[in-house]
């Protein structure tokens, strides 16, 4: 075996690495079909406080119950269904100089990996390294994230065969951090946005 | 003093109105927001629960409301005083 074929093996080797080690990781997809899935949000500013909630949820999680800090995915917002109780806040806020929903249809945290990882019961706690992508506009980002990973209980929840994971959330972002007006309107539109997630991914079996 | 309390009563009743109605410091919503909390899996709420976030159509007064009393009746109580100088001024 010479030095080429050895280098070959090696990078044989590293491109296969991500696939071996995912080979047990089951993907969930976020996409839920009973429409529960829903993020809420929360600006609780000096003269105003806004609340909404939005249920355009997407995306897909790898994770292998044996192997959780190999948890690795995506989850995705549809921008426009971002709802307030006041049609006029929601379409400022979808608008060209906030949101701009129409340029940037979509929110999304990408996870690298978890850390920190502690076992309680049926859940997982972690912390959750990724990045997160407002109006184009990228940002690393950890956030303290509960995964529940429910075998076999998918029939019972969507009347499919498969296994459920939920995963919890709380955590804020700044909005001048995305570039959304920052350090304008903070009387009422405050910086900081509390989000609270609480989604159920599915993974059917066969 | 009867003019004057009758002046008042745009602000009172809006901003009664605006406290029965939850005293919101926001603007005029005109849809309501309800969230209960679902199990994941049916019926084994033990294996943890998910927010159900239900939108409905209904109105709720804000801060608008109280603001819309104050303005008529500072208009009312203007009207009533320039009323009053004109009077006086016709006077001999």
């Amino acid at each position: 075996m010479n030095g080429n074929d050895s280098m070959k093996g090696i990078t044989i080797f590293c491109a296969f690495l991500p696939l071996m080690l995912l080979a047990d990781s089951k993907s969930f997809d976020f996409k839920d079909p009973k429409g529960v899935n829903t993020v809420i949000f929360q600006l609780d500013a000096l003269l105003e406080s806004i609340n909404g909630s939005a249920g355009g949820i997407s995306g897909k999680v790898l994770f292998d119950p044996d192997a959780p800090e190999n948890t690795t995915g995506s989850i995705i917002l549809d921008a426009s269904s971002l709802r307030v109780d006041n049609p006029v806040l929601q379409e400022h806020m979808h608008g060209k100089e906030w949101l701009d929903v129409a340029k940037f249809p979509q929110i999304e945290f990408s996870l690298a990996q978890l850390e920190k990882i502690s076992r309680d019961n049926r859940s997982i706690r972690a912390e959750a390294a990724g990045k997160m992508t407002i109006r184009n506009v990228t940002m690393k980002m950890t956030v303290p994230i509960e995964l529940t990973y429910l075998p076999d209980l998918l029939e019972k929840r969507n009347k499919v065969p498969g296994d459920l994971l939920v995963v919890r959330s709380r955590f804020k972002v700044k909005r001048d951090d995305f570039g959304i007006k920052p350090g304008e309107y903070l009387d009422k539109v405050a910086n900081e946005i509390e989000i609270s997630i609480n989604l159920a991914g599915a993974f059917p079996k066969g | 003093m009867k003019k004057f309390l009758l002046s008042l009563t745009p602000l009172i009743v809006t901003f009664g109105y605006w406290i029965a109605d939850g005293a919101r410091v926001s603007p005029w919503a005109t849809r309501v927001e309800s969230r209960e909390e679902i199990p994941v899996v049916d019926g084994m709420p033990e294996l943890g629960t998910q927010t159900k976030v239900t939108w409905t159509d209904e109105f709720v007064c804000g801060i608008e409301t109280p603001l819309a009393g104050l303005c008529l009746t500072l208009v009312i109580l203007t009207v009533q005083l320039c009323q009053k100088r004109g009077l006086k001024n016709l006077s001999p």
